[in-house]
């Protein structure tokens, strides 16, 4: 469908998701959880999926790393190409290697992202010793070390157990984990979302210098649109399973046409204005089993016409480089005022309102 | 989490359990077998088809016929005449040791829990020495005090069941504790007795219900145990595990003696697990995925 | 670890003391004269009253429980049997080998074949594989073990004679009463350990290690099994205390001289100090099981061990 996507220099495109569906069914009904999602991803560089809980944006990450439980979760149909190879069609074995090793995951949750009962050396040297099978024990547990001492935890810690760590810590070791074979991608899942404001910027950037060392190219799952100024550089805006916009994030910022974009802007308090009340969208994210046809985002939008409701929406270039998903956008693009580039212009102001308000519409 | 559910749909945590228990079939097919059962017990009487202690000496040892379903034992007592009867006895021993300890357990774990302290740490203990001897045995000593027979066997597993319901309220007690409308009770002058009865123990029922369905599966086997090895119920009277202790003698010629007892016996006790495994899902739903 | 251990050690005295007295009690309140048992109803006045002074019966509570407890905890003896005058602890010695081998290997098969059982059911959840094993499992529970050692000995021993009926000797003796006796065990262990999978095995520390590039197997049994046992290893220790009670009915049903048989014919004859010595035996049994599973729990649980090791911090 999304044929026209921009396709140019193919060789820097490191990862290329096409039309990806994955549905969960659960008591007899059938959850839309992810809709024909495509989008490229140069090397390199950091895209960013953004949108409410519930969107899909975990699943369209479980699916790339093929760790959706199956059942409920079912990959329906699409490709993902790493480097060429599209990962749905290698066999398990096959993937177990790129796993961990040419893709690695970071965790919403760090308190429960690793085992309670082995230490966190074991647990770094586990991933090291799946994919570096030549290596002898002790180089693998200076190679652990080593990469413990780089996320900043000393090398005295690396026997205790995850239950003796914080939070924070947790994360680090978990950066640890996914950095270990030096993959080529890194999912992120709102690697920050379950850490104190404190401590989210230290990891976040901690991440943004690991990621520039090794030249990984990054998924930065989020709802936070501060975090998406600060390290993505591309964003796509999701909606009930669907990439509802796509655009370089200096594009999507100044240009945001899909009411529901507009709409997430809008959520995040602006701390010069004085207002009563925050912004939220009205309505809230449909039911995943039960999505209203036509455009998914017609019940709450208040451009909707009765054609939004009658079919499904293609995507449309409304600049370049620039996707939408929106039968209104070129009359959006005029109306939209361009906004002022919230990180660039004041990154103060950008990190108190991520602190304050995760922006979780 | 079924009561942050109450409001919905207007039905009660009561309805919405039971709608979901509607919906397991196992636990569907355990509370009717055991309704059965209990309709069985009542009724006794009138659904034998002979007199359970009618013995007819022309036909011993009868096998499995139409005249005796289930065949007739040494005295030619008809055998599933004396299984309906006998249903009398287990479900009796299991039902009243079984609402004996709860209300043991109920109010020794109150007081543990509530109280803490030296009151806690006194009674944990004494139920660590009752917990130090496996249940079997507890009621077998229990039992080789009081002697055998109906009552005293219903004492002794009410004993050797105490210390687990005890703890069981203890823990959810200490869980419940920490709440804080137990805080707003004591705020306004409740009494202990009333918070207890009014605030915590509605809270902690659940799982006391699971444990409770459960106990009774667990006491009718221990029954039955006692029987066998001769400390329970005494023969004559038919109690379905001293059938099997009388029965075992002509095991060699006469399987259907100990065949048709245990049979029963496993009905009985597999209704009641099926009912309290489907009760306990439909309690804490979490469980079930 | 070694403070942890001594220390559970040290627990079980206090523990052991309590049932000592509280067997001792119990009996001690049982009506009945044991001069009158020992010496028969045609003893004359004065030769129960020389029987009761020789054993102490008329002396306070207080006094014959200090002697009781004394005998126990300084010489290990339980006094003389009643019925034959023989040493209690004697006796019981003899007769325990053949109630811990029942025991032991009962609780061996139980976890042998209950663990992977439950795993497999967990892995299969809701499919048919799932549904058997569970169902096998639920019927297991829910069947008296000496009834099934009697079906065993109408089906191997009379039947099929494979195996012998009762008594006890080679090892085939105890392959019946073993089996009879592990059924429960293995279906409750079953159906512990599948409940534990199915918490474990959708947490997130499961994706983890799958992300990880893990193999499947060892997601399974190294990540979740490990982490799904540590609930399991709590309610087990309750299955091995019906298992122990239970070995001591099945030796009825087979006829062996153990310690249930022991029990069974001391409390038909009114023998106290071989209930006493009995009971207290069990309980000694139950509580080095308690104490093993204790020590189980610590060895996989770090947060548990963690505790007792102080915060010693080793170097790389």
């Amino acid at each position: 469908m999304d044929k026209n996507i921009k396709q140019n220099n193919t060789e820097d495109i490191l990862l290329s998701v096409k039309n990806l569906t994955v549905q969960y069914t659960a008591g007899g009904s059938v959850i839309h959880a992810v809709n024909d999602v495509s989008f490229d991803l140069k090397k390199g560089t950091t895209l960013g999926l953004v949108g409410e809980t519930g969107a899909g944006k975990t699943t369209i990450a479980r699916a790339i790393m093929r760790v959706l439980p199956d059942p409920p979760a079912r990959i329906m149909g699409g490709e993902i190409f790493l480097d060429g190879e599209d990962l749905l069609k290698i066999s398990e074995k096959e993937m177990r290697k790129i796993r961990g090793n040419k893709i690695s995951m970071i965790f919403q949750d760090p308190m429960t992202a690793l085992n309670p009962i082995f230490t966190i050396g074991n647990q770094i040297e586990e991933v090291i010793k799946l994919h570096n099978e030549h290596l002898s024990r002790r180089e693998i547990v200076q190679k652990a070390v080593e990469i413990l001492e780089m996320v900043g935890i000393v090398r005295d810690r690396y026997h205790e157990y995850p239950h003796q760590f914080s939070g924070g810590m947790k994360q680090r070791v978990i950066i640890a984990m996914a950095l270990a074979c030096n993959p080529s991608l890194l999912l992120a899942d709102e690697p920050t979302t379950a850490l104190d404001v404190t401590i989210q910027a230290q990891v976040l950037d901690m991440m943004t210098r690991l990621k520039e060392q090794y030249r990984t190219s990054m998924i930065m799952i989020t709802h936070d649109m501060g975090i998406v100024a600060e390290v993505c550089d591309s964003v796509a805006v999701v909606y009930a399973g669907e990439i509802v916009e796509i655009a370089d994030k200096e594009e999507l910022f100044d240009h945001p046409v899909h009411p529901y974009t507009v709409g997430l802007f809008d959520c995040i308090p602006d701390i010069h204005r004085k207002t009563d009340m925050l912004y939220t969208i009205p309505g809230s994210p449909p039911d995943p089993s039960d999505l209203p046809e036509g455009c998914h985002f017609s019940p709450r939008c208040k451009y909707a016409s009765d054609l939004c409701r009658s079919r499904g929406i293609p995507m449309k270039e409304v600049r370049p480089g620039h996707f939408c998903r929106c039968l209104h956008c070129d009359e959006r693009l005029e109306m939209v005022p361009s906004r002022s580039q919230i990180c660039q212009d004041d990154p103060d102001t950008a990190d108190q309102e991520r602190g304050k308000n995760g922006c979780d519409c | 989490m079924k009561f942050s559910r109450k409001n919905r749909k207007g039905s009660s945590p009561f309805m919405l359990t039971f709608q979901r228990l509607c919906h397991n079939r196992v636990a569907v097919i355990g509370m009717i077998i055991t309704l059965l059962l209990v309709l069985i017990a009542i009724f006794a009487e009138y659904i034998m088809p002979y007199p359970y202690d009618k013995a007819d000496f022309m036909a011993t040892f009868a096998k499995p016929s139409r005249e005796h379903l289930f065949g007739t034992d040494d005295l030619g007592r008809d055998i599933l005449s004396r299984l309906i009867y006998g249903s009398r006895y287990s479900l009796q021993i299991g039902i009243f040791s079984v609402s004996g300890a709860m209300v043991g357990g109920i109010v020794l774990g109150s007081i543990a829990g509530y109280f803490g302290g030296w009151v806690d740490n006194l009674i944990m203990r004494c139920l660590d020495i009752f917990q130090a001897i496996p249940g079997m045995v507890l009621s077998i000593a229990v039992s080789a005090v009081l002697g055998p027979g109906f009552g005293n066997c219903i004492i002794a597993l009410t004993i050797s069941m105490i210390p687990s319901f005890s703890r069981m309220m203890r823990a959810s007690i200490l869980n419940v504790r920490k709440m804080e409308y137990l805080e707003a009770a004591s705020s306004i002058n409740c009494s202990s007795f009333r918070i207890i009865w009014r605030h915590v123990l509605p809270n902690s029922l659940s799982p006391l219900i699971v444990q409770a369905t459960m106990s009774v599966a667990a006491a009718i086997l221990i029954a039955a145990g006692l029987s066998f090895i001769g400390l329970g119920v005494q023969p004559p009277d038919p109690e379905w595990g001293a059938m099997l202790s009388s029965g075992r003698a002509y095991i060699r010629d006469y399987p259907h003696l100990v065949l048709f007892p245990g049979i029963t016996i496993m009905i009985a006790v597999l209704s009641l697990n099926m009912f309290g495994d489907g009760l306990r899902d439909a309690l804490d739903p979490k469980l079930k995925d | 670890m070694y403070r942890y251990i001594l220390k559970r050690l040290l627990l079980m005295i206090p523990v052991l003391i309590g049932v000592t007295i509280l067997i001792f009690t119990i009996m001690y309140f049982t009506p009945g004269d044991p001069a009158t048992q020992i010496l028969g109803s045609n003893a004359t006045l004065e030769q129960l009253e020389a029987k009761r002074q020789e054993l102490g019966l008329n002396d306070s509570y207080f006094v014959r429980l200090g002697r009781y407890m004394k005998d126990v905890f300084l010489h290990f003896d339980f006094g003389n049997s009643y019925i034959n005058g023989r040493s209690v602890s004697k006796d019981i010695f003899s007769r325990y080998p053949q109630t811990f081998i029942i025991a032991f290997f009962s609780i061996a098969f139980a976890l042998l074949i209950g663990i992977p059982l439950g795993v497999i059911a967990a892995t299969n959840q809701n499919k048919l594989g799932d549904h058997v094993a569970m169902l096998i499992s639920l019927i297991g529970v829910s069947m008296p073990n000496f009834w099934v050692g009697l079906m065993l000995v109408i089906w191997f021993a009379l039947e099929l004679k494979w195996l012998p009926a009762t008594g006890i000797g080679a090892p085939r003796y105890y392959v019946l009463p073993c089996a009879a006796c592990a059924l429960n065990g293995i279906a409750s262990i079953a159906r512990q350990t599948r409940s534990g999978m199915l918490e474990v095995i959708r947490a997130d520390y499961i994706v983890t290690a799958r992300s990880k590039g893990q193999t499947e197997n060892k997601v399974i049994y190294r990540h979740a099994l490990c982490n799904a046992l540590i609930p399991v290893v709590t309610s087990a220790a309750g299955a091995f205390g019906s298992l122990l009670g239970g070995a001591l009915v099945i030796e009825t049903v087979f006829a062996i001289p153990g310690l249930g048989t022991y029990m069974v014919s001391a409390i038909n004859n009114r023998d106290y100090p071989a209930i006493q010595g009995s009971v207290f035996f069990v309980a000694l049994t139950f509580s080095i099981i308690m104490l093993l599973v204790d020590l189980l729990y610590a060895f996989i649980d770090p947060r548990i061990k963690a505790q007792y090791q102080g915060n010693a911090r080793i170097k790389v």
